[in-house]
């Protein structure tokens, strides 16, 4: 009860609803994300209580992971990483007139997924921590290959087109220093700036932003039919299609809590490796693509179920899940509290407030969600020769606000070219993605296993779930190609 | 409508350019104003040295801005960022940390201050990172590329095992490793400074540990999954283990006892000698060609901030300790750091 009350002050709801609107912002603009919005307010925070201050960076982390899709639905440029599956099917739906729909259906899947996961962060969290410290490098290595191949594997008719999508993506992955030891540096020409590699937002925004910039000229001058849009105080989803969609919600949302958890593999994985799975499993998977609802449900569960995903291994055991808990923690500390196995023993009452406020978060991101979505959809009513001059100039102000960096201009233009060529020749991009989010992963932890059992060999016999994955991982693509020859040959015979 | 959408564009825009300019003030504005009501009024008085002012009556009319070349948040920008509050509160001018990141072991965060006007608005922190990456070739500039102001941080390392390990001692870790070479792994981020002490204390008791490579942010779960049998951190990132009792520590490499922990031997009296390079200091460098004064008054706020008492506690609190050194101090320091390293890392690169 304490607990209640102490966050239901009405301070700390203006400060959530604050983070959850400026979060929001963040999430749609592209380049600007959670990461850069918490550290944005870090210096703020610094002066407040940490109650409140708590409370802010919470409305900002749940603002902006879930900001994310309008501007995935509403104009195919994903802020982040995380909502790149929601344009696979937001995006479509969106274009057919319905994006008040999808956006409704995007915001609830997103509550649905954060307070599924906050709960599990409440209930689960020393049990689920144990899981995090199951997981090895060897184990991280599986994983993340394991699911580049899944993506890949799910994409019927392009599996090949995904496979080389991935290789693309790896080798791009690879400029830079060497992981681990740092001594190598790989395609930098000399250049300081490329030691790095390339940075994951300023590549999301070249792939996806640039080329749906340039399609945009072509007709810039073309007038988009006004929606017909009931003027009502909020949108909710039919509740038969709420129905039809709580499995694959509760399904992606599982998904993402895990894959939460595993600190590296965040929200972009998550929901790209939920919508592969949907797909795989749904009854219709022809209608992915086209814009179904089930490729939203599935896709924004799993996006938002990481952020309590993420809160668990950095609360139970001072190891951040991701980007953000990382500066999170980094707000707790400049408070004098170090999250920590101890942390919820001695701050018992802190530890829940910090869930709940997660959950008043959550639930605050949905009200201002269905209420601005008649504001947000008429963004797709703006003349494109108004609207993408703005998107543009949006996307360069993200990009340099990553690093303040003007280098990150020079390849986000590298990249719109290389997105755009990939996209014209019918290439799926979210192997692409996928593969840059896990690149550095996969790197990083094959050389560490190797290094702890000395060779390949020795880690494969490192019997577990990491060797199953990696046999999996080798399997799967196998058995597809075995398949499609079959079916090639008989389709032949026939012929 | 049209008209209403712009509107509401053009405000996100302002904004966002303002949220990205002024990267947030703090709100200690009002102390400021309050300690000096009158130095508002004699800008325009700072490259005008000419007229020998004496370092007491300089002033700097621009902001200082601290660049941490690390992200924000991290086990660098926190204490950076606590420090340049002390700054800010005896400063005529406001103190602020930005973080420009990348390039390696902070390298572009370092290369954009060198080129910055030299007139001790842009500062960096310097982590025991470049003294390292230097030694090892990674790096291609030394703190004389610099103007070194002076020292303001001071951590311990400790090494640590799981508390159900069979070493009880320092001694059993070291004998372990001697009997079994290359078997008994402690973890280490590669190429920092906990790489360092790992090989140094291998060196001192001819023992040869199996180097394991850990995660910047999981170092713990590695040592709680049992995949590696110690690792070497700073004391504040390993106490709360520490004192639930799943860590134990075999020792801290110090000469004086940390505060808190007295029982946990220090390095000292386990008898290891020339482990002062083992510190995680801190400072900060100003571009090459700041004037004396400039770099005199910096080094005068570090000296408040670092006495200030409540500046001590709050760096207490993190189990980190504020540190001051004169500029000529740092100066010479600095030196002896670059010579060490070039020294140690031979242990690595085997040359």
């Amino acid at each position: 009860m304490d607990v209640i009350m102490s966050v239901l002050t009405p301070e700390n709801l203006l400060l959530i609803l604050a983070g959850v609107i400026i979060g929001n912002i963040f999430g749609c603009i592209p380049g600007l994300n959670a990461p850069i919005a918490v550290a944005l307010v870090l210096p703020i925070t610094f002066s407040m209580a940490t109650l409140p201050a708590i409370c802010l960076i919470m409305g900002l982390y749940m603002g902006s992971v879930s900001g994310g899709l309008v501007s995935a639905i509403l104009l195919k440029i994903p802020g982040t990483a995380a909502s790149v599956a929601t344009t696979f099917d937001g995006y479509p739906m969106a274009q057919s007139g319905r994006a008040t729909e999808a956006l409704s259906h995007g915001a609830l899947a997103s509550v649905f997924g954060g307070i599924f996961s906050s709960i599990c962060l409440l209930l689960l969290a020393p049990f689920l921590s144990k899981m995090a410290i199951g997981f090895g490098p060897w184990e991280y290595f599986a994983t993340a290959t394991l699911s580049l191949v899944l993506v890949c594997v799910m994409l019927r008719g392009r599996v090949l087109k995904g496979f080389i999508a991935v290789c693309i993506g790896l080798l791009l992955k690879t400029v830079g220093s060497s992981p681990v030891d740092g001594v190598a540096t790989r395609y930098t020409f000399g250049n300081y700036n490329l030691e790095t590699g390339f940075n994951l937002i300023v590549v999301i925004i070249g792939v996806f932003a640039i080329p749906e910039i340039i399609y945009s000229i072509k007709n810039i001058h073309e007038k988009t039919k006004p929606m017909p849009v009931k003027k009502r105080l909020f949108y909710l989803p039919k509740f038969s299609s709420i129905k039809k969609n709580v499995n694959i919600m509760i399904r992606g949302s599982i998904l993402g809590t895990f894959i939460g958890i595993l600190p590296g593999m965040g929200g972009g994985a998550a929901s790209l490796i939920s919508y592969a799975q949907a797909k795989r499993t749904s009854k219709t998977p022809e209608k992915f693509g086209t814009g179904c609802e089930e490729g939203i449900y599935c896709c924004e569960s799993a996006n938002n179920a990481t952020t309590g995903g993420a809160l668990i291994p950095m609360l139970a055991l001072g190891v951040p899940g991701d980007t953000v808990t990382a500066i999170i923690m980094g707000a707790l500390a400049l408070q004098g509290l170090t999250p920590g196995p101890l942390f919820s023993m001695n701050n018992e009452v802190l530890f829940k407030s910090i869930i709940f406020s997660v959950f008043i978060a959550n639930i605050l991101m949905f009200l201002y969600q269905i209420v601005t979505i008649r504001y947000m959809a008429k963004i797709t009513e703006v003349k494109k020769s108004y609207l993408y001059p703005w998107v543009t100039a949006f996307c360069i102000t993200g990009v340099i606000s990553i690093n303040n960096n003007l280098f990150d201009l020079l390849y986000l233009i590298v990249f719109g070219i290389i997105g755009y060529v990939l996209d014209k020749n019918d290439y799926p991009i979210a192997p692409f993605i996928l593969s840059f989010v896990l690149g550095g992963i996969i790197e990083e932890n094959l050389r560490r296993s190797i290094i702890n059992h000395n060779t390949f060999m020795g880690a494969m016999q490192n019997v577990g779930f990491g060797t199953v994955f990696v046999v999996l991982a080798v399997l799967l693509p196998l058995f597809y190609a075995i398949n499609y020859i079959r079916r090639e040959r008989k389709s032949v015979h026939k012929a | 409508m049209k008209r209403k959408l712009l509107i509401v564009l053009v405000m996100v825009m302002t904004m966002l350019v303002s949220a990205c300019s002024s990267q947030q003030t703090d709100s200690t504005n009002k102390d400021r104003e309050e300690m000096n009501g009158n130095t508002a009024s004699d800008e325009g008085s700072t490259k005008e040295n000419d007229d020998d002012k004496g370092s007491q009556a300089f002033t700097m009319t621009k902001d200082i801005k601290i660049v941490v070349p690390f992200a924000a948040g991290g086990v660098t920008d926190i204490p950076a960022r606590i420090f340049a509050k002390y700054m800010d509160k005896y400063s005529d001018v406001k103190v602020e940390v930005i973080n420009i990141t990348g390039g390696k072991g902070g390298s572009a965060g370092a290369k954009e201050v060198q080129k910055a006007d030299p007139d001790g608005t842009m500062l960096v922190s310097q982590p025991v990172a470049f003294p390292m990456m230097h030694a090892l070739g990674i790096q291609d500039f030394t703190y004389e590329d610099f103007e070194p102001v002076g020292q303001w941080l001071n951590s311990t390392l400790a090494v640590v095992v799981k508390a159900d390990s069979a070493y009880e001692t320092m001694d059993d870790l070291i004998a372990a490793a001697k009997a079994d070479p290359g078997q008994i792994s402690m973890g280490s981020v590669n190429g920092t400074l906990p790489f360092f002490a790992i090989l140094e204390i291998g060196a001192q008791g001819d023992a040869t540990f199996k180097m394991a490579d850990l995660a910047q942010t999981n170092k713990s779960s590695e040592l709680l999954g049992g995949r590696v049998d110690g690792y070497v951190d700073a004391i504040g990132a390993v106490r709360q283990f520490i004192d639930s009792g799943e860590f134990r520590c075999l020792g801290v490499i110090t000469d004086v006892e940390v505060a808190g922990y007295e029982d946990i031997p220090t390095f000292a009296e386990l008898g290891f000698k020339d482990f002062g390079y083992l510190k995680q200091v801190q400072g900060l460098w100003a571009p090459k060609g700041t004037p004396k004064e400039t770099v005199d008054y910096i080094n005068e706020l570090m000296k408040l901030a670092a006495e200030d008492e409540e500046c001590q506690a709050e760096f207490a609190n993190l189990a980190y300790k504020t540190s001051y050194m004169s500029v000529d101090d740092y100066t010479t320091f600095m030196k002896e750091t670059y010579a060490t390293f070039q020294e140690k890392a031979k242990l690595v690169t085997g040359k």
